[in-house]
């Protein structure tokens, strides 16, 4: 009993907390409530984060194996946790100019987080939809958070029809894995594929083809990602910058423990399918973002490439114990959502001046106006682009790396030309802000401490994460090595 | 006599293919929204049936998860989509085009 309530223990404490937010915000007659609820969810979070470092080592299964506390789950979840921290920082100030003085931001943001750290510690097929639903319900609210403006409530009708689509086709899959195996609890569908004659069965085959179209939609992999740069453009742009974060940590947790943990032994259909997905969506992603001149769908169209070299790492992932795969999984991931809410940052800071707007064009000679914002945003795109000595390089090379050591020499190859692609349309963003002229004589960017001290602690981070990286390695390799075992 | 359960997984698939071609043609904004209903009871249908058929009761607990979730979706959908027709008067997806599709 005491066990089940520890494994969901940090899940617990932010759903509790965001529900004292939620009250304290209804009874506050505060005059800066914005202010006020933004401190508090920013309290809850770095609570759960706490709780998540205090729970570090342990390796506990609860409720009958429906939910696992272990290393990647308590990993993943702080990643998760970090992403809504720097949401909830880029937000406060974002609210205010755009004269939005709703403070259900942030507990939507608190709960969509909840779902999310269920999703990468679900040991379950049922769970891990529900900490999907959890995740997603609240975003679909965010994304349309700009209630009068058009193009978020566009953003939002889009991101709910096709995230409601995805979850049909994911829940179809598990009904039919059920029907196959009559079990969904992960350690005993790795047990029952493990014969041959379930492990061949068609019905279990299209359950799991129907469940990676599901995840190939939420995780907007060519060539399910069509909805994509939409929503990432028409959607307020915290919420792009948690969009893009969050969602695809749990997204790509919750696959690594599907396919690893309880499908392992279909490994050479699921290999072939996302083998297939990983290099799409590396080539289309970065040849379609080439032609952006839009910053969002710019950003929109590098994080489906990105998505595509994450994947790589999960189609590495085969023989468990020696495996390179599931901990440069977890290790791009990090490093991934460090060095995008690093760009989104940047480019709320540049929405932030009047009549800002999110061209190309509007970085314009920002060197000389604001030189230290401009460093910041290219080491974000150096990073993004996989260039050393920054941290997105390290997580590049690791992934690349665990696709070699797999076998998988064409994956790798495309990967690292598809690298070879993303330098260019991130080098133009550069260019742009340091060989040509302001447009306008002195833009006038916000100056809120917490979207600059977001910024420049994402900044550091990508610079540190890639100086000192084998230390990280070495730490997130220990954590991973004890991974999954169900 | 009883029913096969090989025709139980036949009709669910039926349903499910139904409304996911009904999502992929249809172009107001509600009916695609009921076609995503009809794709969730295909899936309610294939749990029960799973269920009888392995003799267990878990399948059909799912359904009641799958419900709860598909409830929460009307709710938000709706909400969205109310708000869409405010302000378009209208709610064909072909009429938003502010962002291309």
């Amino acid at each position: 009993m005491a066990q089940n309530l520890i494994v969901v223990l940090p899940e617990l404490v932010l759903a509790l907390l965001s529900v004292v937010v939620l009250l304290i915000d209804i009874f506050s007659e505060s005059r800066s409530r914005l202010r006020q609820t933004a401190g508090l969810a920013m309290m809850a979070v770095v609570l759960t984060l706490a709780v998540c470092i205090a729970l570090w080592g342990k390796n506990l299964s609860g409720y009958n194996g429906i939910v696992r506390l272990d290393s990647m789950g308590l990993l993943l979840s702080m990643v998760c946790l970090v992403s809504a921290g720097a949401t909830i920082l880029l937000a406060s100030d974002y609210l205010r100019q755009i004269g939005s003085e709703k403070t259900e931001f942030f507990l939507l943001i608190l709960l969509s987080t909840v779902g999310m750290m269920v999703m990468v510690k679900a040991g379950e097929l049922l769970t891990l939809f529900i900490g999907l639903e959890t995740l997603s319900i609240p975003l679909y609210v965010l994304a349309g958070f700009r209630r009068q403006e058009p193009r978020s409530q566009e953003a939002a009708l889009k991101y709910f029809l096709m995230g409601a689509f995805a979850s049909g086709f994911l829940l179809y899959g598990i009904a039919l894995t059920y029907a196959a195996t009559g079990t969904t609890i992960f350690s005993e569908l790795r047990h029952s594929t493990s014969t041959e004659a379930i492990a061949g069965s068609p019905i279990l085959l299209a359950g799991l083809g129907l469940m990676l179209v599901g995840f190939a939609f939420k995780l907007a992999l060519v060539p399910f990602h069509m909805w994509a740069p939409d929503v990432y453009e028409g959607s307020p742009t915290p919420v792009t910058a948690f969009m893009s974060t969050g969602v695809k940590v749990a997204a790509f947790g919750a696959l690594v423990r599907l396919l690893g943990g309880g499908l392992a032994s279909l490994q050479e259909g699921w290999g072939t399918a996302l083998w297939m997905l990983a290099a799409l969506s590396i080539l289309f992603g970065n040849i379609l973002a080439l032609k952006q001149n839009n910053l969002k769908r710019l950003l929109a169209y590098s994080s489906i490439a990105h998505a595509g070299y994450i994947l790589v790492g999960v189609v590495a992932y085969h023989s468990l114990p020696t495996a390179f795969g599931p901990w440069a999984v977890s290790y791009y991931l990090a490093a991934y959502v460090v060095m995008n809410l690093g760009a989104f940052g940047v480019l709320i800071l540049v929405q932030s001046r009047p009549g800002g707007a999110e061209k190309l064009e509007d970085l314009r000679g920002l060197s000389q106006s604001h030189p230290l914002v401009a460093l910041c945003m290219t080491f974000f795109l150096l990073s993004l682009a996989g260039m050393p000595p920054f941290w997105g390089f390290v997580a590049k090379f690791y992934v690349f790396g665990a696709a070699i050591q797999a076998g998988r020499y064409y994956l790798a190859i495309i990967g690292v030309l598809g690298s070879l692609i993303s330098i260019f349309y991130y080098l133009r963003i550069i260019v742009e802000m340091y060989m040509s002229e302001p447009t306008e004589p002195e833009p006038k960017l916000s100056s809120s401490l917490a979207v600059r001290v977001t910024v420049g602690a994402a900044a550091l981070l990508t610079l540190l994460g890639g100086l000192f990286s084998s230390g990280l390695a070495d730490a997130a390799r220990d954590a991973i090595r004890m991974l999954i075992t169900p | 006599m009883t029913v096969p359960f090989g025709w139980y997984l036949f009709l669910s698939a039926l349903l499910f293919v139904i409304g996911a071609v009904g999502v992929l043609r249809r172009r107001n904004a509600i009916l695609l929204f009921m076609c995503i209903e009809l794709m969730l009871n295909a899936v309610n249908l294939t749990f029960v049936a799973a269920a009888r058929h392995l003799g267990q009761l878990d399948g059909q607990l799912f359904v009641f998860l799958v419900i709860l979730v598909a409830a929460a979706e009307v709710a938000i959908g709706l909400s969205i989509i109310i708000a869409i027709y405010k302000s378009h008067r209208s709610v064909d997806v072909d009429d938003l085009k502010l962002l291309k599709w």
